[in-house]
């Protein structure tokens, strides 16, 4: 069944649990297997929860946007927020740990067939996109 | 630990297989182990098995790393980590069919709805629920919403017994509800109500069904038929009221 | 403080799953009864079936109090009686307001501890 949904939710730790629903929801309609719905929810949960930290200063909440786009075979997901921008790759800091944004891009690019991460819409902010084959 | 402190324990390990520089490079490196079993925490599994697991990722990735490619051993570990841990969740929570899973969980929930809702008074919440069960708030609105699919969802859809074939107490209630006389009050409060409240007014009251098999009969959960039948006392109430005053 | 949580899907039967799921992690989040959740995804599918499409929108705006609910653009048939019997039972109030290009929005809202 193809098809786009939109879920746009504020930028707060607690909404998290309705990314991953909607994710769950919209990979059980292309008919994934529960192992890759299972890997699209770890994934929708890095990205989002490094615009939860990331984009917003604290003192002036925003909103993240989960586009889910599913197709023949193929489930896409982009998550978009409009703050201000990460640097991009991953940055081990040499101590064993990796910045926390970097290690979220690790997981997900760990998951999913394709990433790319890039500026939001009009250039501001950022869209992390990635997408599975179902 | 500096970068060229962890290249020299590389070195030594893998050049030179010394065991004790591979454990030193482990112990490092917990602290990256430790920071992505966190991120799994909460989800059924102990956060201290999620750490073994992933220190076997650890391990393995170290023993892969080519000093050649010139790529930092954190950056390198993440995937092994990360896909021992998810490895570890497929084998202990994938295991049974998902779909037996989710329709053993629906019945526990159903059981554990009625008596928390009998001792609280009123619904539980999906964190009372998941208190109460033992699994994730996220397990139990999937396991809910899956039960729903059983029953038919959209309100307006011919129910099944519309079709004259089917052995029920159609032509019964419609008998009862034909015995109300035309111009009885409460059979003007029936009026107001749509047929599927009307229905389960009718098998409440004029079959004398409980709740639990009016749901059966009509393919809701009994919360589902204890609250529809409430609102429709009370719409019927509101419509006698306004009778009575009037009359 | 007010908080929105928006979902857009097509319109077309097989997607008011999401918009129940995703509905019932705000209401999980708000601590509502599960009744409660019952009754908001119900009326919210109602409302979905009268979509002009071909998309529909679901604005869900949380506060202390409650959850008010909007959904459009929809169809002149919104409006019909029958339907309305219905989600006059499940919500608390229920209303049918132009939107900005003269579509219709319905907008349901349930209080926290509404059953009435």
């Amino acid at each position: 069944m193809n098809g786009r949904v939109v879920l746009e939710v504020p930028a707060k730790p607690e909404y998290l649990l309705l990314a991953r629903l909607a994710a769950t929801s919209v990979g059980r309609s292309v008919g994934a297997s529960e192992e890759t719905i299972a890997d699209l929810k770890l994934a929708v949960t890095e990205a989002v929860a490094n615009a939860v930290k990331h984009a917003y200063p604290a003192d002036s909440p925003g909103r993240v946007t989960v586009e889910l786009s599913a197709t023949a075979g193929r489930l896409e997901i982009a998550v978009s927020d409009e703050g201000r921008g990460i640097d991009d790759a991953d940055l081990p800091t040499g101590r064993g740990e990796l910045a926390e944004s970097g290690m979220g891009l690790s997981i997900i690019r760990a998951i999913a067939d394709e990433v790319d991460v890039g500026a939001g819409l009009g250039g501001r902010g950022t869209r992390v996109r990635f997408a599975c084959a179902v | 630990m500096a970068s060229g402190d962890q290249r020299a324990l590389l070195v030594a390990y893998l050049e030179n297989g010394d065991v004790r520089a591979r454990d030193r490079l482990v112990e490092e490196m917990m602290p990256l182990v430790r920071s992505l079993a966190n991120r799994y925490a909460g989800r059924g599994e102990p956060t201290e098995d999620l750490v073994q697991v992933g220190a076997i990722g650890l391990v393995k990735a170290i023993d892969r790393f080519e000093l050649e490619k010139g790529v930092e051993l954190s950056t390198y570990a993440v995937p092994t980590i990360v896909g021992e841990i998810r490895r570890h969740f497929r084998d202990r929570t994938w295991g049974v069919h998902v779909p037996r899973r989710l329709k053993e969980l629906s019945m526990r929930l159903s059981r554990t709805r009625d008596d928390l809702s009998a001792e609280l008074g009123r619904s539980p919440t999906v964190a009372e629920l998941a208190e109460a069960v033992g699994v994730d708030e996220e397990e139990v609105i999937d396991a809910l919403q899956a039960s729903k699919a059983y029953a038919p969802r959209s309100l307006d859809q011919p129910h099944d017994d519309d079709e004259p074939a089917r052995p029920t107490g159609l032509a019964d209630e419609e008998r009862g509800y034909a015995a109300l006389e035309r111009g009885s009050v409460v059979r003007q409060g029936l009026d107001t109500l749509d047929e599927r409240e009307r229905r389960i007014v009718v098998l409440r009251f004029l079959r004398g069904m409980s709740q639990s098999e009016i749901a059966a009969e009509i393919g809701i959960s009994q919360m589902h038929v204890s609250r529809l039948l409430r609102k429709s006392l009370e719409t019927m109430r509101g419509r006698l009221d306004e009778t009575e005053v009037t009359a | 403080m007010t908080e929105v949580v928006s979902i857009t899907v097509p319109a077309a039967p097989g997607w008011s799953g999401v918009v129940e799921l995703v509905l019932a992690g705000l209401g999980a989040r708000l601590d509502l009864p599960y009744d409660r959740i019952d009754e908001l995804q119900l009326a919210t599918t109602a409302v979905l079936e009268d979509a002009v499409g071909p998309d529909v929108r679901v604005d869900a705006t949380a506060s202390a109090d409650g959850v008010d609910i909007r959904v459009g653009p929809l169809t002149a048939g919104a409006g019909d009686p029958g339907r309305r019997r219905v989600l006059d039972a499940l919500a608390d109030t229920v209303a049918l307001e132009p939107g900005r290009d003269g579509e219709m929005w319905a907008v349901l809202t349930f209080a926290r501890d509404g059953a009435r």
